[in-house]
Parts: C-alpha cells; sequence; structure tokens
C-alpha cells in the first residue's frame, strides 16, 4: 500500500479534532481513532510503493514506514496521558496533523518540495505554541517560533533550490556548494533548538504542552533532517569538495550542543525544561551526523533519529504524568514522587537505560560511531562519553522521588487502583440447582451492567495508574527502540528503491566533481493537465526514472532512497 | 525580459512594501493578500489552471485566518524609516536579485522571480529582527517564506502540480500560524504584548507561560503560591471559573498581564492600557484615573458574565467612562501592590 491513506486520514481526522476542539471528548477520540487508523496503515506501506500524484513522488521506504507507524503509537500513548494527566486542547489534533505533515515530507523524494512540507507542518505547532488563554509572553513565545521556522525554512528552500539544476559552471566554485549545505545544516540545528539556537525552544518549553514538545522539538525536526541527511547525502557528498571549514563549524555545533544540554538539563528544576535541553544534546548527534560526507554515516544517523525522538518521547510523557498526579513540574516540589508512583519510578529507570546505554548496544554503537566518524579522537571520546552523564539527571530526579513527601506530592494521586463504587452483594438464596444457575446468570449480567456503568468513572478515579501504564509502555518502546528490536537497524540500513529521481549529482565518490544533476522535472514528465494519482510502479524498471545509487549503498546499482 | 512577469513581480514588491510600511492593520492585510496571490505567478510556463485555483483558494483562506486574528484591532507600529525607504530597499533587492540571476548557473526560472524573491527578503528583515509587535514580526516571517519560494521559482523549472499543492498548504499553514498568534496576543492584551518576556527582562521572566491545564481549572490550585489568584483584585467571580467566558477568551491564573512584569520595587508607570500602548506611534487612549493598575483580565469585546449579580464589566475599560472607581478606600499609587 502506498502512503497516500497514511496521510488522507491524518489530514482527515488532524482537522476534525481541531474542529470540534471545543468539546475536549470528542476532540480526543477523533485524534485517537486517527491514530489508530494511522497506525494500520503505516503497517501496510509497502516500501515500494510509490505513487505519482500531480508530477510529485511520494516514495514510502523501510525506515518511513517504521517512522510513521512508531510515530503513530507513540502519539496514542501521548494521547492517552494527556487525556487522564492534564488533557490540554489542540494537542490531540496538532499531534495527528504534525505526524503526517512530517511522513508527507519524508515521502517526497525530491529535497526542494520535501523542506516546503516539513515547514508546513512545523507551523501548525503553532497552534499549542501560542495557546490563547496561556500568559501574554505566549504569543511572544509562538512568534519567536514562528521565526525560527520560516528563517530555517527559508534557508533550506534556498539551499535546495540552489543546488537542483544542471550545475555548469557551479563545480568551478566550492564555495557554493559550501554555503548551501551551511545554510542547510544550520537550518536543521535552528529546528531542532540546538545550542545556541536554543532560545526559542527553551521558550516555547515555557510556553507548549509539555505533551506535544517531542512533536514540536523532536518528530518534526527529526523529519526535517532525514531531508537534509539525504539532500547531503546526494548532492554534496558525492561531489568530494573540500568544505573542511563548513563541515567543522557544524561539527563544532553538534558537539557543543551534545555537552551543554547535559550540562543544562542537568541544572534545571523545571521538568519541562529538562525535556527540553535533554532534546537539544540528543539532537547535537544528529546536527553532527551532517558534518560527514561518509557513506558509513548513513546508517547510524537514521538509527540514532528513531531512537532519539522515541525515547525523548517517553521522557516527555513521563513528565506530563507527573505533572498530571501532583500537579506541578518542579523537581523540589516533588520530593517523595517515587513513593506513590513506583510504576513511573520503573518507566523512569527503564527510559533512563534506554537513553544512555552501553557499549554494544545499538544506541550506543550509533552515537559511537556519528561522534568517531565526525570529531578527532579525543572530542569524540568526551561526546560519546557525554550522555552518560545524563545518568545523573536521572539519578537527581530519582533521588527526590524516595526523599519524604511534600505536600503537592501527598495532595496529589496516587498510582494505586480503586474503583468508584462498592461491589454489591449479592446472596444466593435459590434452592434447587436450576434456580440457583438463573440466579447465578442473573447475578452475572447484573454485575457486568455495574462495571460498565462505572467504567467512565472509574476511568476518572485512576487517571494516575492509566498514565502510568501509558508511560511504562512507552519506556519500553523506547527500550525496544535503543536495542535494536522492531527491525530499526535494517530499516536505516535498507536503501530502497523508487522511481523518480533527485535532483543533482552521480553517485561517483570520485574526487573530481564531474557530477552533472539533472533536475528532476527536466527528466520525468511534465505535469499533466489535471491531477493525476499514478502508481509509479513496485521495481525499478518500472518506475522508469534515472538509477542512482546513494553512497550509503556504496555506489552499488540501488536507486537513491528517499527518506 | 517578460513584461508580463516584471509587471506581477512589480506588484508583488508592492505588496511587500505596502503590508510592512503599513500603520492600517485592513492595509497590511491588503499587501499580504497581494504578495500571496501573486508570487506563485512568476513562473515561466505559467501554472495549470487547477494550480492557480489551489493558490487563491488558499490565499483566501489564509488571509481570511489572519482577518479573524486580527479582528477588532486597528493599527500596527508600522515601519520607522517610511514606506518610500522600504519602497528604495525593495527596488535594490529586486535589481540585485535581477542581476545576479541563477547565482553562478543558468538559471532556469525567469529572472524576474528571483528579482521578486529578493526584495521580499529584503523588505522581510527589518520587521523580523527589530517588529516591536506580533503583526510586524510575523510579516517578516510571511515574506521571508514567500521570498524563498519565489526565488526557488527563479532559480529551477515552472513548479509541478504536486509542488503547487505542497505551496498551498505552506500559505495556509503560515496563515493559520499568524492567526493564533494575533489572538493570543490580543487575548493578552493587543499586538504589543510581545514586550512581556524580551530577552533583555530575563530577569522579570513569569516562571510559567503555560496555560492552566484542566486540573488546575477545576480548583486544585490551593497550593499555588504567591502567583495564584488570591492576588487578583477582590471581585464578585474573581478566583474561580467564570461558567460565562467563552473558549476564546482568556483563563488566567497568573498575575495580571503587562503589570506583573514590573520588578516589585519599580512602580508602575501608566496603567496597564496605557503601558501596553507606550511604545506605538499611535497615541494611547487615556486611561482610567487611578485604577489598581492590571485588571487580571483583560475583557474581551463582547465577553460579558452572565452570572446573575454580577457587575458588567466595559469592553473597553480603558476609557474609563463605565468603569467603577472604587468609592471609599484611598487611592494607591500605581502599581502599588503589584508583584
Amino acid at each position: 500500500m502506498t502512503v497516500l491513506p497514511f496521510l488522507v486520514v491524518a489530514a482527515v481526522f488532524g482537522t476534525a479534532s481541531l474542529l470540534v476542539r471545543g468539546q475536549r471528548g470528542w476532540s480526543t477520540s477523533f485524534a485517537l481513532v486517527g491514530l489508530g487508523l494511522m497506525a494500520a496503515s503505516a503497517a501496510s506501506i509497502g516500501p515500494s510503493a510509490a505513487i505519482r500524484i500531480g508530477g510529485a513522488v511520494l516514495a514510502p521506504s523501510e525506515w518511513l514506514r517504521l517512522y510513521a507507524l512508531l510515530g503513530s503509537v507513540v502519539g496514542l500513548l501521548f494521547v492517552a496521558i494527556d487525556a487522564s494527566a492534564v488533557h490540554e486542547p489542540d494537542v490531540p489534533g496538532i499531534i495527528v496533523l504534525g505526524l503526517g505533515a512530517a511522513v508527507l515530507a519524508l515521502a517526497l523524494p525530491d529535497p526542494v518540495i520535501a523542506v516546503v512540507a516539513a515547514t508546513a507542518g512545523g507551523l501548525a505547532g503553532i497552534l499549542v505554541a501560542a495557546p490563547v488563554g496561556a500568559a501574554a509572553r505566549a504569543a511572544f513565545v509562538g512568534v519567536r517560533e514562528l521565526r525560527a521556522l520560516a528563517i530555517a525554512g527559508s534557508l533550506a528552500i534556498a539551499a535546495t533550490a540552489w543546488l537542483a539544476r544542471p550545475l555548469g559552471d557551479l563545480v568551478e566554485a566550492p564555495a557554493v556548494f559550501g554555503l548551501a549545505y551551511l545554510a542547510f545544516a544550520i537550518a536543521v540545528a535552528v529546528r531542532f533548538g540546538a545550542i545556541p539556537f536554543h532560545l526559542w525552544a527553551a521558550r516555547v518549553a515555557d510556553a507548549a504542552p509539555g505533551i506535544a514538545l517531542p512533536l514540536l522539538l523532536a518528530w518534526g525536526p527529526a523529519a526535517f533532517a532525514a531531508i537534509a541527511l539525504v539532500w547531503i547525502d546526494q548532492s554534496v557528498a558525492p561531489l568530494a569538495l573540500p568544505l573542511g571549514g563548513e563541515r567543522s563549524l557544524i561539527a563544532t555545533i553538534g558537539a557543543v550542543s551534545v555537552v551543554l544540554g547535559v550540562v543544562a538539563a542537568w541544572i534545571q528544576d523545571d521538568l519541562e525544561h529538562v525535556v527540553g535541553y535533554t532534546i537539544a544534546a540528543d539532537a547535537g548527534f544528529v546536527v553532527l551526523a551532517l558534518a560527514s560526507f561518509e557513506p558509513s554515516i548513513w546508517e547510524p544517523s537514521r538509527i540514532w533519529l528513531l531512537v532519539f525522538v522515541v525515547g525523548r518521547s517517553a521522557f516527555a510523557g513521563w513528565v506530563v504524568a507527573i505533572h498530571g498526579g501532583f500537579g506541578t513540574r518542579r523537581l523540589p516540589e516533588l520530593a517523595g514522587w517515587a513513593r506513590r508512583a513506583p510504576l513511573l519510578a520503573v518507566a523512569l529507570v527503564g527510559m533512563a537505560v534506554a537513553a544512555i546505554g552501553w557499549p554494544g548496544l545499538v544506541a550506543w554503537q550509533a552515537r559511537s560511531t556519528i561522534a568517531q566518524l565526525t570529531l578527532p579522537d579525543s572530542v569524540a571520546l568526551i561526546v560519546t562519553a557525554a550522555p552518560v552523564a545524563s545518568a545523573l539527571i536521572y539519578a537527581r530526579i530519582l533521588w527526590t522521588g524516595f526523599r519524604p513527601q511534600a505536600d503537592a506530592v501527598r495532595a496529589g494521586r496516587s498510582e494505586r487502583p480503586g474503583w468508584p463504587v462498592p461491589w454489591p452483594r449479592r446472596p444466593i438464596v435459590g434452592i434447587g440447582p436450576v434456580e440457583r444457575l438463573l440466579e447465578r446468570l442473573g447475578h452475572a449480567f447484573g454485575g457486568l451492567l455495574d462495571i460498565l456503568w462505572a467504567l467512565p468513572a472509574a476511568g476518572r478515579l485512576n487517571r494516575m495508574p492509566l498514565a502510568s501504564l501509558a508511560v511504562l509502555a512507552l519506556a519500553g518502546l523506547a527500550f525496544a527502540v535503543s536495542s535494536g528490536g522492531l527491525g530499526v537497524p535494517a530499516a536505516a540500513r535498507a536503501v530502497p528503491v523508487i522511481g523518480d529521481v533527485g535532483p543533482v549529482a552521480e553517485p561517483t565518490s570520485a574526487p573530481a566533481p564531474t557530477a552533472t544533476p539533472i533536475g528532476s522535472s527536466l527528466l520525468g514528465p511534465i505535469a499533466t493537465p489535471g491531477v493525476t494519482f499514478q502508481p509509479v510502479g513496485e521495481s525499478p524498471a518500472a518506475s522508469g526514472g534515472g538509477e542512482r545509487s546513494s553512497p550509503s549503498a556504496g555506489g552499488e546499482a540501488s536507486s537513491p532512497s528517499p527518506h | 525580459m517578460n513584461p508580463a512577469l516584471a509587471a506581477i513581480a512589480a506588484v508583488t514588491i508592492g505588496g511587500g512594501v505596502l503590508a510592512v510600511s503599513a500603520r492600517d492593520v485592513r492595509a497590511t492585510v491588503l499587501g499580504l493578500l497581494v504578495v500571496l496571490l501573486a508570487a506563485p505567478l512568476i513562473v515561466d510556463p505559467w501554472p495549470e489552471p487547477l494550480s492557480i485555483l489551489a493558490r487563491i483558494a488558499a490565499t483566501l483562506l489564509s488571509v481570511r485566518l489572519i482577518a479573524i486574528g486580527l479582528r477588532s484591532e486597528a493599527a500596527t507600529s508600522g515601519t520607522r524609516i517610511g514606506w518610500p525607504a522600504e519602497l528604495l530597499l525593495g527596488a535594490a533587492g529586486a535589481v540585485i536579485g535581477f542581476g545576479s540571476h541563477g547565482l553562478g548557473a543558468a538559471g532556469l526560472g525567469p529572472a524576474e522571480a528571483q528579482a521578486a524573491g529578493f526584495a521580499l527578503i529584503v523588505l522581510a528583515a527589518a520587521p523580523l529582527f527589530t517588529g516591536r509587535d506580533v503583526l510586524r514580526l510575523a510579516v517578516g516571517a510571511l515574506l521571508l517564506l514567500v521570498g524563498a519560494t519565489t526565488l526557488r521559482a527563479g532559480l529551477d523549472p515552472s513548479p509541478s502540480q504536486g509542488e503547487q499543492l505542497v505551496g498551498a498548504v505552506l500559505t495556509i499553514a503560515i496563515g493559520g500560524a499568524i492567526a493564533v498568534i494575533a489572538t493570543a496576543a490580543r487575548a493578552a492584551g493587543g499586538l504589543e504584548a510581545i514586550g512581556a518576556g524580551r530577552p533583555g527582562e530575563a530577569a522579570r521572566r513569569l516562571p510559567d507561560a503555560h496555560r492552566p491545564a484542566e486540573r488546575d481549572v477545576r480548583g486544585a490550585a490551593p497550593s499555588r503560591g504567591p502567583t495564584g489568584p488570591s492576588r487578583a483584585p477582590a471581585g464578585p467571580a474573581r478566583g474561580r471559573r467564570e461558567p460565562s467566558r467563552s473558549s476564546a477568551a482568556p483563563r488566567r491564573t497568573g498575575p495580571p498581564t503587562g503589570v506583573a512584569l514590573r520588578p516589585p520595587h519599580e512602580p508602575s508607570a501608566a496603567p496597564a492600557e496605557g503601558a501596553l500602548s507606550a511604545d506605538s506611534a499611535e497615541p494611547a487612549e487615556p486611561a482610567g484615573p487611578a485604577e489598581p493598575a492590571g485588571p487580571a483580565v483583560a475583557p474581551e469585546r463582547g465577553s460579558r458574565s452572565k452570572e446573575p449579580g454580577t457587575p458588567r464589566r466595559s469592553a473597553r475599560p480603558s476609557t474609563g467612562s463605565t468603569r467603577r472607581r472604587p468609592p471609599p478606600t484611598p487611592p494607591s499609587p500605581p502599581g502599588a501592590g503589584e508583584p
């Protein structure tokens, strides 16, 4: 199946969820149904089932399928946590729409169109970053986010457009490629809020609901970064130009973001700020990956993107559950939280292990490879070991959880499950066996009705345990992805075959810039007068487009991967 | 040079100049409408009718959203250097863009598109980095994005239908984003509310800008401490949820807007409404006399309490004409008692 059903479901149910935003129950229900359908359609996406719509190709890949599937499942758990914890308006619909826009961007092989779609998806997040009814500063936060998105989007659009045509005399001016490469890489750093471009992201953490932070700062920017990785892989790296200065600058930004992000997260008292800075720290490895032109960066960078977004989503879900249970996110006011929420304590330990890892774990190896490919050995050692220091962050939170209980924790919700009404006693009064049998059947039916009628109240009463269970599931998912489960390495390694072509150079890794890139619109047919829905084909033979191979495939005869 | 494309590019640049220099909000929106309508047409060959229709529909929806977000707002701060200077800046950008068509290689699109793209990017710079209100900043962001896409049209071949469709989605998204930001700013006191929490005012920054969660609204906030509702002036419905308030109206449990950002030792320079418009080029309306500055909720226009016994509040408290003066209490200095 193509990616089209996924996009249609996301557009329909996300819009419906926002249209009924005044009624939170309906809004949440639309989002839940939509995310369920999206998960089902994501699972059925075929890696080579491309489709052409109005001259643009939507080409899925194995990695895209996993991204969409994980995003849908994480979104489902997010909506469940949000509904049982704080129940923010707009968030469910924005999660659906944002995920749909990210998948649309990833499915577009042409980076010029893909960055426009990724920017549009990021703009949807402003609805939750500048909510009506928040403090006055929320509008300021929203407009700063808009500015960051506009700058990043414009840089990326200009960079991709500059190189998406026959290069001609451009190959004699490497500075052009350096500028374009630098522009797109900095755009990615801005989107992630990597240090030193983190001010807007820190303000977003002030205003946006905690449950929306991963979408705003991780899932959407991850799609943007995946486009950049593919663009660099196809348009800049094969030319083997001397771009040492530009690469050093990008590597410095990434390394600084990793180290300082951990430090900044460690000194924060507000848990949402902790989440924000750990996202900035993890995003530093993605920025680092942009600094390498080696084909071997392909797999670890795409592994790390999935590990990073799922792991940080689990942490954000944990913070929202804590906030919903105890009414505060400030660590000094959360003393003793682990005594009242042991499931959340277990989940925190699980996500800490998944985030830090150990040598040999897939996530650790991905981080280590990225650092070694982009940094000198000594610096690479420091950057690789920096996430170990984030153990102090989790230890501090856990230590707070086992202190004597603070007032907010004592007055908050407990994880202990309960039932809203007393269980009725139904004594058996029948004498004969038939009478007793019928009586038991009647009692069973009555008991079932009692349970069904009390279910909504039971859900409200057991918000904390329900949220904790969802967070525990997220932590398990994060650990599974971090340890290489769910086929993450295979999906990251795969270079699927698609029909249409990307914009630029030939895939040779020869030092001479011999590439004569040809824009997709030149090779492909001119747009037909009407909007067409034309399957592109399941095999390269059926595609009819020019074949190129990604450097990650070692220059062998495989066609380029979109994202 | 294609005269028709040159004319469309000139119209686009004119719309950009109008958007960044006008003080009247309606003129600003008109400028945005012109830019969004004309910019996608600077391509050679022209897009198919279906693509043009899609872009027009997206533009109308986007501008309509912006207009909704700016409803009842009359003025923005406008440019500080005047429209002739903005026009010259745009013209200079256009000349540079036209002269450097292709940026080092053969451009596959019209040179007029690159000229318009450069001009829009130049025009966007000032409001984007020095804008004082949310509308000007947002106009800068929109012009920057439109300029980048127009620049792309000058460098590469004409966009396909699919790309036009994605561009239409981007147009709607940025219009919706501007509408949301403008609505949030209006609910918080006006477009100039951007002054709250600027980086230079980090020391005065509120600890939180979140909307109160459902959990807090339900009354689970007895331990909110000194920033809780108890600091608000006493009123009949203060401190609890007002059933009459619409979902678009602000529910605020934090300190009052505007005044709460002053340091504790610094008295308020002016009553709340005056303070919000102090930096505006438009003269501020005369503020009500000696009211304790900063009502916690600036009443929405048209919002009123339906609760029996609740005194109806004026939609325009700054005029002071319908606001009751606290009779027996000795007038405190403006801002006294505020955090």
